[in-house]
C-alpha cells in the first residue's frame, strides 16, 4: 500500500506522496482530496457579491482575490464601454494596501514556515521569539493596511471605479508611522541597507543553516518563470533561458486532473514558476540576477527573493502613502444602467505569484466564475519526463523533512488550491 | 499549576479566523498562558496526524471552519466526529468565526450537508445539547482577535461567561455593529451617501448596511484596532449573524422604498415615524462635505 | 371627571368645531372669535387651549391624520389579504368622507392649499405622519408577503391617497352620479389591479 503523508500548516494540508530511491527522493505526489467551491456560491449572485465573497477564499491573501476580483469587473465594464475612473488617490490606496498584504504574507512565510523547517532540517531547537518577531511586524503592517481597508482580513472596501474609503492626511500620517514600525524591524533583523541590501539576523542565519544542511547545492531551481500582471512594483513576462518575453494571457491553460481536486495551470504547454523570485528575475533586479547566477534559482533564491520582496514592498507602501492627494475623488463611477451583462478578467500579482479571477455576468448575475490562484502554477503535477515546478524541485532530497523545507520554499497555499 | 490545554481545530475553512486572531497585539504572550497541543500556524508539539490518531486530553477547543457530517476526512476520519470527540472532553469548545458556528459562507456551496458545530443557520443541531454547556459561538467573518483574547482571558481568570441564545458573549454581541459607527448623525438625520468614497452619509438605505440588525462589537473595538468596515465606507454584511451571507450585499432590501429589516427591537411603525419627521427637514450641515480642500 | 380628561374633551371639541368652520368658511375667513362664539366660550379661554390661528390650523391636521391613521391601523392590523386590506381602507376613507367631509375638505382646501401657514412646525411629513407612517406599513408588509408589487413609494401612494382624494373631490363637487360608497367596489378592485405583485 502507498504510504500517505500529510503536508500540514501550508494554509491548510495536502496529501503527499514520496517514492524514495537509495534514500533519496525520486518523486513527489500533492494531492487535495476536498474542494470547498467558491465558484459554485459566487454564480447566480449579483456580480457585486464577489468583492465580498471572493476574499473568503484565502484568509492569509483575501486582499489580492478581492482586488482580482474588482479587476474582472473593472475589465468587463471597460470592454462594454461603462464608464468609470480610476483617480491617482484610489489606486495609490489599492496599491498600497495589496503592498500590506504582501508584505504580512511574506513576513509570516518567513518567521513561521520556512524559518521553523530550516531549523528542523538542522537538527536544532526553534527559537521560541520567532513568533513574536512575526506577531510584531504582521499586527503593525495589517494595522497600517486597516485604516484603508477597515480591517484585515475579508475587507471589502474596493469598490468598481475606486475604493470606499475617503482618508484624510491624519489616517495618512498614522499608515505612515505603522510602516516605518516594521520597516525599523525589518532592518534590526533581516536587512542591511546603509550601504547595499545585505541578508543580516535571522535571514542571514537561514542561508548558514541551509549552507550546513547542505542544501544549497542539492535543491534545483527553475528555469522557466512567469508574471502575469503589471502592477505598481513589478512588470508582467515570461523569463526563460535568462532573457524575458512578453505574456499572452491567451496561453494560460487550465486542465483537471485525476487524482486530485487542484487543477493544474499551463503556459502554453509548460510548467513555469511564479511567485516573488519570478517577479524580480522579470523586473531584471540587479541584486536577484546575481542571486540566481551564484544559486541557479534555488531555495536560497527563493527565500532571499521573498523577503527582499517584502522590503523593497515597505519602501514602495511608504511611496504610495506619500503620493496620495487626499482632495481627489475616492471612486468614480459614472454608469446608471440598471441591468449590465459582461465579461472580465482580473489578473493581481499575489503574495506567491499570479492569480487570475475570470467572471462572465448576465443582467447583473453571475453566469460563470473562474478563479486561478498561483499555488496552482507551482503545484501543477506534469508527467513523470515533464515535471512541474514543485514536484522537479524534490528529486534529489534527502529526506521528506529536507523535502517539505523545499516545497514550503514555494509557499504552497492549501486554501487557496482548494477554493 | 500546569497550562490549560488548547487545541485548534480546523473543519472547511479559509484560515481567516487563524489570521485574524494572529492580527492581536499580545498574540505570543496570550498563548504562553496555554499549552498548544495543535494550531494551524505555529510550531506545536503533535502533528495533525497526532490530533486525529491519538487520544490527547484537551481543555480549550478552538474550532474553526463549517463541519460536512460525512465526506472531510484525514486520516481516515470525519473531522466533525473528530471535533465532537474532543468538544466532549474539553472544557470549553469555541467555535471561532461564522463557518463553525452557523455554517457561513461554505454553507453556501452545499447547503443540506454543511453546517455550524452546534447550529445550522438559526436552527440548533439535533445533537447540540450534548455540547452547550461548554459552548462559546465567537460568530463573524473572521471573529475579531480580540473577542477570542477576551473568551481566553476569561478563561484564565476563571470567571462565568454570560451568553445568549446562541451562546455568544453578551458583553461583546450586546451591541450592534452600527454603535459607534461615525456615520450616525447621518442615520438619525436619515442622509444617505450619494456614491462610495465619501466621508458623508448613511449606507443603511440604499447601499445594504446591516449594522443597525446586527449583533457585534465592531464599532466600539474596532478592527486592527484602528477602523472597521463602516468607517471606510464599506457596508457591514452582517457576518456575525447567522444569516450571513446573504445575497445582493450591497443593496438594502426594500419594500415599496421601505427598509425591510427594521434595526433591532424598533417596531416599523415607531421607524416609520420618526423617519418621516427626520426626513422632513433640511438640515444644511448635512447637505455640505464635511471638509472641503481648497484645490 | 379628572381635570386633564376634562381639558382633553374640550380641546378636542375645539378642533372638531375649528375643523368645520374652516372647512365650511375658508381659512382665512374664520376668525378665533367666531371659532369661540360657535363654542360658547370667550375668546380669552380659547387662546389658553391655542395660542394662535396657525397653531390651531396645525393640530387640526394631526387630529385628522391620526383619525385616518388610527383607522388604517385596525386594517393593518387584521390578518386578510392587502386585496382586502385596499377594499376596506377605501370604504373607511369613503366613510369618512361622507361622516366628517369636513375632514377631507380641511385636507384639500386647508392643508393643500395654505402651505404657508404649515410651513413652520409642520414640515414635510411631520403632521400628517400618523396617516402615511401606516399605509408606509400596509405597503411595505404587501410587498414582504408578496402581494404588491415592489416599486417606488411615491408611484404608489400617489395612485392610491391622489385616487381616494379625487374621488372624494368629485363627491364633494357632487359630481358623482351614484352614491360614493357604490363606487367603492370598482375603486378597490382599480388600485388592487394597478398595485398587486
Amino acid at each position: 500500500m502507498i504510504k500517505k503523508d500529510i503536508i500540514e500548516k501550508i494554509e491548510g494540508e495536502a496529501d503527499v506522496v514520496f517514492t524514495q530511491k537509495n534514500g533519496l527522493i525520486k518523486d513527489v505526489n500533492l494531492t487535495f482530496p476536498y474542494m470547498r467551491g467558491v465558484e459554485s456560491i459566487l454564480e447566480g449572485r449579483d456580480y457585486r457579491d464577489a468583492l465580498v465573497i471572493a476574499p473568503r477564499v484565502c484568509g492569509i491573501c483575501s486582499h489580492s482575490h478581492l482586488i482580482a476580483a474588482v479587476h474582472t469587473i473593472e475589465d468587463g465594464m471597460r470592454r462594454e464601454k461603462i464608464k468609470f475612473t480610476l483617480s491617482d488617490k484610489a489606486r495609490h490606496i489599492r496599491d498600497f494596501a495589496i503592498a500590506c498584504e504582501l508584505i504580512q504574507n511574506h513576513i509570516k512565510w518567513f518567521y513561521l514556515t520556512i524559518l521553523p523547517q530550516i531549523y528542523k532540517v538542522n537538527h536544532l531547537e526553534v527559537p521560541n521569539d520567532l513568533i513574536k518577531k512575526a506577531s510584531k511586524a504582521t499586527y503593525a503592517i495589517t494595522k497600517a493596511m486597516a485604516i484603508f481597508t477597515g480591517q484585515w482580513p475579508h475587507a471589502s472596501y474596493v469598490v468598481p471605479g475606486g475604493v470606499s474609503c475617503d482618508p484624510s492626511y491624519v489616517e495618512i500620517m498614522q499608515a505612515k508611522a505603522l510602516v516605518d514600525e516594521v520597516l525599523e524591524l525589518v532592518r534590526a533583523s533581516l536587512f542591511d541597507d546603509t550601504k547595499e541590501i545585505r541578508a543580516i539576523g535571522d535571514l542571514h542565519r537561514a542561508l548558514e543553516m541551509l549552507q550546513r544542511a547542505d542544501l544549497l547545492s542539492t535543491s534545483h531551481g527553475s528555469e522557466h518563470f512567469l508574471a502575469l500582471a503589471d502592477t505598481f512594483f513589478s512588470k508582467s513576462g515570461e523569463y526563460k533561458g535568462a532573457t524575458r518575453f512578453d505574456v499572452d494571457i491567451k496561453k494560460v491553460k487550465e486542465s483537471q486532473r485525476e487524482d486530485s481536486k487542484a487543477k493544474e495551470a499551463l503556459y502554453g504547454n509548460d510548467f513555469v514558476e511564479v511567485g516573488p523570485l519570478a517577479r524580480a528575475l522579470i523586473n531584471q533586479d540587479a541584486i536577484i540576477m546575481r542571486l540566481q547566477k551564484e544559486h541557479s534559482g534555488n531555495i536560497w533564491s527563493r527565500i532571499f527573493a521573498r523577503v527582499y520582496e517584502g522590503y523593497v514592498l515597505l519602501l514602495k507602501a511608504k511611496e504610495a502613502l506619500e503620493s496620495i492627494d487626499v482632495s481627489e475623488p475616492s471612486c468614480v463611477l459614472e454608469h446608471n444602467k440598471k441591468d449590465i451583462s459582461f465579461a472580465g478578467i482580473g489578473i493581481v500579482e499575489a503574495a506567491r505569484g499570479s492569480l487570475i479571477h475570470e467572471v462572465v455576468v448576465k443582467d447583473n448575475h453571475i453566469h460563470t466564475y473562474n478563479i486561478i490562484t498561483p499555488s496552482q502554477w507551482n503545484l501543477s503535477r506534469g508527467s513523470a519526463d515533464k515535471k512541474g515546478v514543485a514536484r522537479a524541485s524534490v528529486v534529489g532530497a534527502r529526506s521528506k523533512e529536507e523535502a517539505y523545507l523545499i516545497l514550503r520554499s514555494f509557499d504552497l497555499c492549501s486554501v487557496c488550491t482548494t477554493q | 499549576m500546569s497550562k490549560p490545554k488548547l487545541l485548534w481545530l480546523q473543519s472547511i475553512t479559509c484560515n481567516g479566523n487563524t489570521h485574524s486572531f494572529f492580527n492581536l497585539q499580545n498574540f505570543d504572550a496570550l498563548m504562553r498562558a496555554f499549552d498548544v497541543l495543535y494550531h494551524p500556524l505555529l510550531e506545536t508539539p503533535y502533528c495533525l496526524e497526532d490530533i486525529y490518531t491519538k487520544e490527547l486530553a484537551c481543555d480549550v477547543l478552538i474550532l474553526e471552519g463549517a463541519f460536512k457530517s460525512r465526506g472531510y476526512k484525514k486520516f481516515g476520519k470525519e473531522t466533525y466526529a473528530l471535533a465532537k470527540k474532543y468538544s466532549k472532553r474539553a472544557k470549553y469548545t469555541i467555535t471561532m468565526g461564522s463557518c463553525a458556528t452557523f455554517g457561513g459562507v461554505f454553507k453556501e456551496a452545499q447547503e443540506h450537508t454543511i453546517a455550524g458545530f452546534c447550529f445550522n443557520k438559526e436552527q440548533k443541531r439535533p445533537t447540540y445539547k450534548h455540547y452547550i454547556n461548554t459552548l462559546i459561538s465567537l460568530p463573524g467573518c473572521p471573529a475579531h482577535p480580540k473577542w477570542l483574547a477576551y473568551v481566553l482571558e476569561m478563561i484564565l481568570q476563571k470567571r462565568k461567561i454570560e451568553v445568549d441564545e446562541f451562546y455568544r458573549p453578551i458583553e461583546i454581541f450586546a451591541y450592534t455593529a452600527h454603535a459607534g459607527c461615525v456615520r450616525n448623525e447621518y442615520f438619525e438625520w436619515k442622509i444617505d451617501v450619494k456614491n462610495y468614497g465619501e466621508k458623508e452619509g448613511c449606507l443603511f438605505y440604499e447601499n445594504g448596511c446591516r449594522a443597525p440588525f446586527t449583533n457585534a462589537n465592531c464599532n466600539k473595538m474596532l478592527w486592527n484596532d484602528i477602523s472597521s468596515k463602516t468607517r471606510v465606507g464599506t457596508p457591514c454584511f452582517g457576518c456575525t449573524e447567522p444569516s450571513f451571507p446573504q445575497r445582493n450585499l450591497f443593496s438594502t432590501k426594500t419594500n415599496m422604498g421601505i427598509p425591510a429589516n427594521m434595526p433591532f427591537g424598533i417596531p416599523a411603525r415607531a421607524y416609520l415615524s420618526v423617519t418621516g419627521v427626520a426626513k422632513s427637514f433640511r438640515i444644511k450641515r448635512f447637505t455640505q462635505p464635511l471638509m472641503e480642500y481648497k484645490k | 371627571m379628572p381635570r386633564k380628561l376634562k381639558k382633553a374633551i374640550k380641546k378636542e371639541s375645539i378642533l372638531q368645531t375649528a375643523l368645520t368652520l374652516f372647512s365650511v368658511k375658508g381659512f382665512h375667513k374664520t376668525t378665533i372669535p367666531d371659532i369661540a362664539k360657535r363654542l360658547g366660550m370667550s375668546s380669552g379661554n380659547l387662546y389658553n387651549y391655542f395660542g394662535s390661528k396657525d397653531e390651531l390650523a396645525k393640530e387640526i391636521i394631526k387630529y385628522t391624520s391620526d383619525y385616518l391613521g388610527d383607522k388604517i391601523r385596525k386594517v393593518n392590523e387584521q390578518d386578510i389579504s392587502s386585496k382586502e386590506k385596499i377594499r376596506k381602507i377605501v370604504e373607511l376613507y369613503f366613510a369618512m368622507t361622507l361622516e366628517k367631509p369636513e375632514m377631507i375638505e380641511y385636507f384639500l382646501r386647508v392643508y393643500l392649499s395654505h402651505r404657508e401657514v404649515f410651513l413652520n412646525g409642520c414640515e414635510g411629513m411631520i403632521c400628517v405622519s400618523g396617516f402615511i407612517t401606516e399605509i408606509m406599513i400596509f405597503f411595505s408588509e404587501g410587498v414582504q408577503k408578496e402581494e404588491l408589487r415592489d416599486q417606488d413609494f411615491f408611484s404608489a401612494f400617489g395612485l392610491f391617497m391622489g385616487y381616494l382624494g379625487g374621488m372624494a373631490f368629485l363627491h364633494g363637487e357632487a359630481i358623482l352620479e351614484k352614491p360614493l360608497e357604490e363606487y367603492a367596489q370598482d375603486v378597490a378592485t382599480n388600485i388592487y389591479t394597478a398595485l398587486k405583485a
